[in-house]
């Protein structure tokens, strides 16, 4: 099975991105292997929600969602989520953060590679916001971007995993 | 009498008015009486002469200071000859804005908005709002409404406890950690018997320390799946967790059944063993560390001065008003009180009420002009500190030590600085004596016991007792009696919910309508985990024009004073010694983080922070030690 999950808070403009693309994704066709979540919420009740059925059963998972890292406004990013050991000072941190409200794509992916809840084969999704004050849409570039993420999900979805991505492939973090 | 600085006095029913003789009741001329609990402070003068002259005198700053809920950054000035601390600052670095964002709206909108204050104790601020609405409206939820109200605040506590213990301050106490700062404490601890093995299963403190580690510890891992627990029974009714979807002004928007009360209680029955695991882990790790080094006593020290108001509402004698406040808040699973140099002064939520001050001086915030309420409801005399007659109005400024440096407000209890804290709960409980009659506590006047029901191991009755001295390691051993103390009471809690069920009371919410005209004004008096919580709200033609929240970080967390008194962390963090062994050039600060994290920090800010340069949607770290001396 293949998961496909969108991170972040509602109602913030392109920070929002993460949901904005569940939403969209979700009014789409899907193979019957594919599952489509919202995962806008702590990322240690989504480490519980990996240890449930249907949870364990991923092979693969694609995860999104804006992250701020000073690249240029309105950037999309997508690289394979390579599997190596968090700095346990930095897994300590973002766990602290986690339990105490903070939802986060970084910290989703930093807490669940720690605790083995990732997938095997994993991509990530990433766009740097343009807007990021309260606001239901998406700006306008990062519209544009929302659909590019749409047909790269759609491709990975349908190439097996290959890894098509333009972006880092290494641990990443917040600066 | 229960008031020592505020010139209000209470005639023979009991009814409290200001002294005539006094000239300016509220002005600040006067310092207060501290009650022989005043700590020694350096002058800025002082400090900066002894930092230019001495190399053994350095900053120490911590920012932020890590393993705490949101924003928090630490500054002190240490000696590191002397082993002591000359200067410590207590820094809350984002402004949280909830007052602002609730002016104008529709007060129900104040269950939604401001439970997004905290991402742990979010129930709690939508409770606590739901009671002020209550109170400014007259709304009497049903009994099943407070009962179901009650098990959440219950389940989230058993959230927040064991998540303290054990993830946020426990590795303090790791083998990671002191192997590190105090090499000989980690041999010491590796030969010495652990003497709660028999409940615990750890033959040694070294072996308890070892599964503290961060990340890898058992027991680390242990209280993570515990958070899970609650957060399941607390989906149960609120829907979800941290921010529950039913928790609404006269009672829940949920329907109920025996169903209901058994899944709850599927989930409560775990955490009988595990109390009992929690309470005797602690206690063998406090009794060590006294018995290692008796020092131990003086880290975090601060004079026994506690304020809570009191949680877990009698169904049949809550009736939502303020008139009524002393008699319904008396007859809480956790009796309201104020404690003063380690005495109970006061059980009655109207007195806690006014005694509350809220000052600026040293905050990022403008003063506010006027007295608008002068009295409460009742005609007590009310100051013009008081939340109910505070604006708040931000001035972000560069930090500076002798003026403004921090976003957290000064409160104060009679002009006095206090403690917010789960173990107020106890403290207040046990030497009031007025609990009713249950099956699982039992307060004496000096300890409260709690008898835990079978589980897997045999029923056991715990006793806590009041601390001789209040230090980090009492308010981490009373948290761990808390965990015990909170699930006894939801045992008391679930079998009234099962009673009305059985008497066919099903009702869990009553109906109500905004007045569009006239003016209402509420309070809702609560606690989250970590102790006090209170609303002040104030309803104009239907809408908020004022709203007021303080939480127990917004009080521990304090800056100075007007009169130049530090708050609960800054006190703390100055009387202690520093006890690490480390050298000057690997100098961790342990004592200091092990005293501010015991006050089991909540910087009530991680979500949707608002300032001119857009929405902070995580923590960010500012700089405290760049604050203009």
């Amino acid at each position: 099975m293949i998961l496909v999950a969108g991170v972040g808070y509602q109602h913030l403009s392109d920070l929002s991105f993460g949901p904005k693309l569940v939403e969209r994704l979700r009014g789409l066709d899907w193979p019957d292997d594919v599952r489509v979540e919202d995962f806008g919420y702590g990322p240690i009740a989504i480490l519980d929600w990996f240890e449930e059925s249907p949870g364990k059963k991923f092979e693969r998972a694609i995860l999104a969602g804006a992250v701020e890292r000073g690249r240029t406004p309105g950037t999309l990013v997508t690289y394979a989520w390579l599997e190596s050991s968090p700095d346990p000072e930095l897994v300590q941190e973002r766990v602290s953060e986690a339990l105490t409200g903070v939802i986060s794509l970084d910290n989703l992916l930093i807490v669940a590679q720690h605790f083995g809840a990732l997938p095997p084969n994993s991509s990530v999704v990433e766009l740097e916001p343009v807007e990021k004050e309260w606001g239901s849409e998406l700006s306008a570039p990062c519209e544009e971007r929302l659909e590019e993420a749409v047909e790269w999900i759609r491709r990975e979805v349908h190439s097996g995993g290959g890894h098509t991505g333009n972006g880092r492939h290494k641990e990443v973090r917040n600066t | 009498m229960c008031f020592k600085n505020l010139p209000v006095e209470f005639d023979s029913e009991g009814r409290a008015y200001l002294r005539e003789d006094v000239r300016d009741p509220y002005a600040m001329e006067r310092s207060p009486d501290l009650n022989g609990s005043a700590v020694q402070t350096l002058s800025r003068d002082q400090i900066e002469d002894l930092l230019a002259r001495n190399g053994h005198i350095q900053k120490k700053d911590f920012d932020p200071v890590t393993r705490v809920a949101g924003a928090l950054a630490f500054h002190s000035v240490v000696d590191l000859e002397e082993r002591k601390i000359l200067e410590s600052r207590s820094v809350a670095t984002l402004f949280r804005g909830y007052e602002i964002i609730m002016m104008g709206r529709d007060p129900r909108d104040a269950i939604y908005i401001t439970s997004r204050a905290c991402g742990v104790c979010g129930g709690t601020h939508s409770g606590t709002s739901a009671l002020a609405t209550e109170m400014a409206l007259g709304i009497k939820p049903p009994p099943l409404g407070i009962v179901l109200r009650n098990m959440l605040s219950v389940l989230e506590y058993l959230l927040d406890l064991p998540l303290h213990l054990f993830m946020l301050t426990g590795p303090d106490y790791s083998e990671n950690v002191i192997r590190k700062t105090n090499p000989e404490l980690w041999s010491h601890a590796e030969r010495t018997e652990a003497p709660h093995a028999n409940v615990h299963g750890y033959a040694t403190i070294g072996e308890i320390m070892r599964d503290m580690n961060a990340l890898s510890g058992s027991l680390y891992l242990e209280a993570l799946h515990m958070t899970r627990v609650a957060k399941e029974a607390y989906a149960v009714i609120g829907a979800k967790f941290p921010h529950p979807q039913t928790m609404v002004p006269g009672g829940v928007s949920t329907t109920v059944s025996i169903s209901t009360f058994n899944e709850v209680y599927l989930r409560l029955q775990q955490f009988f063993d595990y109390s009992k695991k929690c309470a005797a882990i602690y206690d063998d790790l406090c009794d060590f560390f006294y018995d290692a080094n008796p020092r131990y006593r003086e880290v975090g020290r601060t004079p026994a001065n506690l304020i809570d108001l009191g949680v877990w509402d009698d169904p049949e004698a809550y009736d939502a008003s303020y008139e009524n406040c002393n008699e319904w808040g008396e007859r809480r699973w956790a009796t309201p009180g104020v404690i003063v140099n380690g005495e109970l002064v006061t059980t009655k939520l109207q007195n806690i009420n006014l005694g509350l001050e809220e000052f600026i001086e040293h905050s990022f915030y403008e003063g506010w002009d006027g007295h608008r309420f002068e009295t409460d409801p009742l005609g007590a005399p009310l100051s013009p500190y008081h939340p109910w007659n505070k604006d708040t109005k931000p001035r972000p400024q560069a930090p500076n030590w002798r003026e403004k440096y921090t976003w957290a407000t000064s409160p104060r209890w009679d002009r006095m600085p206090m403690d917010a804290e789960a173990t107020a709960r106890m403290w207040n409980t046990a030497a009031a004596r007025l609990l009713p009659e249950n099956p699982y506590i039992e307060p004496t006047g000096h300890s409260l016991k709690i008898l835990i029901p079978q589980g897997e191991m045999p029923e056991m009755e715990l006793e806590w007792y009041i601390p001789e001295v209040w230090n980090a390691l009492e308010r981490n051993r009373g948290r761990a009696y808390c965990v015990a103390y909170t699930a006894v009471v939801g045992m008391n809690i679930w079998r009234q919910g099962m009673e009305l069920l059985k008497e066919g009371r099903d009702a869990v919410s009553t109906p109500f309508d905004i007045p569009q005209k006239g003016q209402q004004l509420g309070v809702g008096f609560w606690g989250a985990g970590r102790g006090y919580v209170s609303h002040h709200m104030m309803i104009e033609d239907g809408v908020v024009t004022n709203y007021q929240i303080v939480t127990p970080s917004t009080i521990n967390a304090s800056p100075r004073d007007p009169w130049g008194t530090p708050g609960m962390y800054e006190i703390a963090v100055l009387n202690s010694p520093i006890l690490e062994e480390s050298s000057a050039e690997s100098f961790q600060g342990i004592d200091i983080q092990r005293t501010i994290r015991s006050f089991d920090p909540c910087m009530p800010c991680t979500t949707h922070i608002h300032t001119d340069r857009g929405v902070i949607t995580r923590e960010v770290n500012t700089c405290a030690c760049g604050a203009d001396d």
